[in-house]
């Protein structure tokens, strides 16, 4: 019905046959033109709370990245150890760092391109200080262990709806900006604002549904497979629209700016526009190649991944060639300098991840450290860039001035550039070594490297990574001092003013296309591209969740005890996913080093799933099963010191796991939400639940008395134990894995 | 947790909201329908944009220039 459906949907737009033309349109030419002001305070702020959350992204990413190699520089705090700083530094990032360079890009030049000041200053300080409040909140709850665990996604529920609100007020004040512009046509980077502003919501809205346990903890709406797949339709998506679409947008407005000459082609920009969101929605299941997501699911993945490739170099050829005649201007200017490394690591990263995206490549790509590369390329070089390079020219034009060293402006983006090589090149590096090393066995037939070897290989490699991540910080705190200076020699203008002729209502003078109508419309825009986002996602999904033999269900998998699901919880508050996969790939060295490949069956009951993307320890998704079983004293000894039970180990101390107790308090609650999901608990069993829990934490007490360890029963720690041992027991127990359920 | 009791209530997963959805019809057509709209999609877009006039794009191009 979609299909029918849309054609009629374009005919819609199809404007009738207008009438003839009058003298009305020669209106304008006599229209008094009217004096209005741009708001540039709103811009300042913004721009200083980019610099702000910038500074603390790039120091927590550094402190996780040292924290591989030497893991006491975590302090031995539980805010502080590598399982939440992690995601802390890419929150951070994504929506400190980035969020707020591109509001002030866009608080910039929406207003000027659309010849209007903002829609409402109030809207505009709501937005300011509701996002940097859910900042606040997401840096202090994520060190408290606050998290859902969805990467890019993690914060709690409370936070985020309150991001709704906020997003919901962004797009009001916006749109109603584009409402009341005083320019008839909505220039491209008006799209890609707009386009970011739908599909954001959407993502945001989709992958966060959850049912709350209590303030601050909920579970995933979803489970297994289908968490997998719209976590990854979301985290992919936000790469899309929340890192690549908006700043293209800033692209397509500062760098025509900055090199004073109009965008190489215009209609190349269009193609790049509609193309990019159509075709970015489906590449999602790549983040699942191997795993057990259906393999139609993946495919489609793959071939929308290749298919990026056009729209992401044609916007990326856009962007160089509009420098064409002008490259000795790149000589001279700070701002064209970041621009053009900008633009070639978009590039680059555009043309890894369709390469990424190859089964074969993936297969060395992921759990490894090619993916981070890959990650930072866009960050540091394509997001990063593209904030100073705004930062660069907007500082001086809204202070009435000029940029106080160019020369040090220049420093930094050399200090930048080779920051930028000097940790991604050894990360390259480490990720094709590590997978080859996993992959290897001896004539004998055996695996030849231990786990812990493929990872204390790659030290050398990691302490380059954070050489360079030293050395971006650095050139970005050159950067804080040059716009200091560069504010203190001028004076700020908080209300630029302007003319334009207001906009008329304009009769045509002949049958205008469609396609000029839908131009002018931001409406029709966005809701053009609401449906062109939503078909990518519901064709994966849907048949996901509605087809049962894509989730072949097995009869041995059962729920968790109320032990273990404390003890998984407890897993997600610590991160633990940040470094330990638990997704078994169908590949040789997997399976002989870990045990049978996941199966899709196995994770029905997990809410959240708990896959992970990078394998920094061992995958954990058999740690219970008989092969890979060791007794409860092992794991209560490793969590206390892994150097004590593997030597060498890079893993963090998870002392405090030791004194708190375990918060049985909670258990009802978390059963009944469990029950809600469709978790087959019997009636009434939230009731009895501290009950069984009780029992087998005593067990577990008891087993560690055996082995001559003295532990309450109540503590955290026996918790995760029992989580751990349950770990992949379940399908240990199945004569024949899989029964077709259809 | 008793095993014979979970063995009792030998269950598959049912997410309260897949009864729901179950009931859409015509999800086999999914792979088909996204081929010809993929298609249509770039039909229609190139369409719009080789039958508007360069003078326009020129004119629009330059909105950044002009403020």
């Amino acid at each position: 019905m979609t299909i029918l459906r849309l054609p009629a949907f374009f005919l819609t737009i199809n404007p009738l046959p207008q009438p003839k033309p009058n003298n009305q349109s020669k209106t304008t030419q006599f229209m008094q033109v009217e004096k209005f002001y741009y708001d540039n305070k709103i811009v300042k702020a913004f721009g200083i709370a980019t610099i702000v959350f910038g500074i603390v992204g790039m120091l927590a990413g550094l402190w996780a990245a040292i924290q591989i190699y030497y893991p006491a520089i975590s302090l031995n705090l539980a805010a502080t150890t590598f399982g939440r700083l992690r995601p802390l530094h890419t929150n951070a990032i994504i929506f400190a760092f980035v969020g707020n360079s591109i509001f002030t890009g866009v608080y910039y030049s929406l207003q000027r391109l659309c010849k209007a000041r903002m829609f409402s200053d109030k809207l505009s300080w709501i937005h300011f200080w509701g996002w940097q409040a859910i900042i606040a909140a997401a840096a202090i709850t994520l060190l408290m262990g606050y998290t859902t665990s969805k990467e890019y996604a993690e914060l709690e529920w409370p936070i985020d709806i309150a991001i709704t609100i906020v997003w919901v007020i962004f797009g009001i004040n916006m749109f109603g900006t584009i409402l009341k512009r005083r320019e008839k046509h909505l220039y491209v980077a008006i799209w890609f604002y707009i386009a970011t502003w739908v599909t954001v919501a959407m993502l945001h809205i989709v992958n966060s549904i959850a049912i709350p346990v209590s303030f601050m903890k909920s579970y995933s709406w979803y489970a297994g497979v289908q968490d997998a797949l719209v976590q990854w339709w979301y985290g992919h998506n936000a790469v899309a629209f929340f890192l690549t679409t908006p700043i293209l947008g800033l692209m397509y407005y500062f760098l025509p700016k900055a090199a004073n000459r109009p965008v190489y082609s215009y209609r190349l920009s269009i193609i790049h526009f509609w193309a990019l969101i159509f075709i970015y929605i489906w590449a999602g299941p790549h983040h699942l190649l191997y795993s057990a997501l259906p393999d139609w699911a993946q495919s489609l993945g793959v071939v929308f991944s290749i298919m990026l490739i056009a729209p992401s170099w044609g916007g990326m050829l856009n962007g160089l060639f509009t420098l064409r005649g002008a490259w000795d201007k790149v000589r001279e200017d700070p701002v064209l300098k970041f621009m053009v490394v900008a633009i070639t690591c978009y590039g680059m990263s555009t043309f890894e991840g369709p390469m990424l995206s190859l089964k074969s490549i993936n297969a060395i790509s992921h759990f490894t450290d090619l993916t981070i590369a890959h990650v930072h390329i866009g960050g540091l070089g394509w997001n990063g860039f593209l904030a100073f390079a705004i930062l660069y020219y907007m500082v001086p034009k809204m202070w009435g001035t000029t940029l106080y060293s160019k020369k040090l402006a220049t420093n930094h983006f050399w200090l930048g550039t080779i920051g930028i090589i000097l940790y991604a090149v050894p990360l390259y590096w480490a990720g094709f070594e590590q997978a080859s090393m996993w992959k290897q066995f001896t004539p004998e037939g055996q695996i030849k490297y231990d786990f812990l070897q493929t990872v204390t290989n790659l030290i050398p490699m990691y302490i380059s990574r954070s050489i360079g991540g030293t050395l971006y910080l650095v050139g970005a705190l050159m950067m804080v001092y040059n716009l200091y200076k560069t504010v203190k020699k001028g004076i700020f203008i908080p209300n630029e003013a302007a003319e334009a002729a207001p906009l008329v209502k304009e009769v045509s003078h002949k049958k205008e296309y469609w396609h000029r109508v839908i131009e002018r419309k931001p409406v029709t825009m966005l809701i053009l591209s609401l449906i062109l986002v939503s078909i990518g996602g519901l064709v994966q999904m849907i048949p996901t969740f509605l087809v049962k033999s894509n989730i072949p269900t097995i009869a041995s998998v059962k729920p968790y005890t109320p032990l273990e699901l404390q003890g998984r919880d407890i897993y997600v508050r610590e991160g633990c996913y940040t470094c330990h996969s638990q997704m078994i790939r169908p590949f040789r060295d997997e399976v002989a080093r870990y045990g049978e490949y996941s199966k899709a069956g196995e994770f029905v009951y997990d809410h959240p799933f708990q896959w992970g993307s990078k394998r920094t320890g061992p995958d954990l998704a058999r740690e219970g099963a008989p092969k890979l079983k060791r007794p409860d004293s092992w794991h209560y000894n490793h969590m206390y010191d892994p150097r004590s039970m593997s030597p060498g180990s890079l893993m963090p101390q998870y002392v405090w796991l030791f004194d708190n107790k375990l918060d049985t308090g909670s258990t009802p609650a978390k059963i009944r939400a469990m029950r809600t999901l469709g978790v087959p608990y019997p009636k009434g069993y939230d009731k009895i639940a501290n009950r069984d829990l009780m029992h087998q934490a005593d067990s577990i007490a008891a087993n560690l008395k055996k082995e001559k360890i003295e532990s309450p029963s109540d503590v955290e720690i026996i918790a995760l134990i029992a989580y751990l041992q349950r770990l992949g027991r379940d399908i240990t127990n199945e004569p024949k894995p899989l029964a077709e359920n259809k | 947790m008793n095993q014979n009791h979970w063995l009792k209530t030998n269950k598959i997963l049912k997410m309260k909201f897949i009864n729901y959805l179950e009931k859409v019809s015509g999800v086999d057509i999914f792979g088909l329908a996204s081929l010809i709209i993929f298609f249509l999609f770039f039909l229609v877009m190139l369409t719009w944009v080789f039958k508007t006039k360069k003078k326009s794009y020129r004119e629009i191009s330059r909105i950044p220039l002009d403020n």
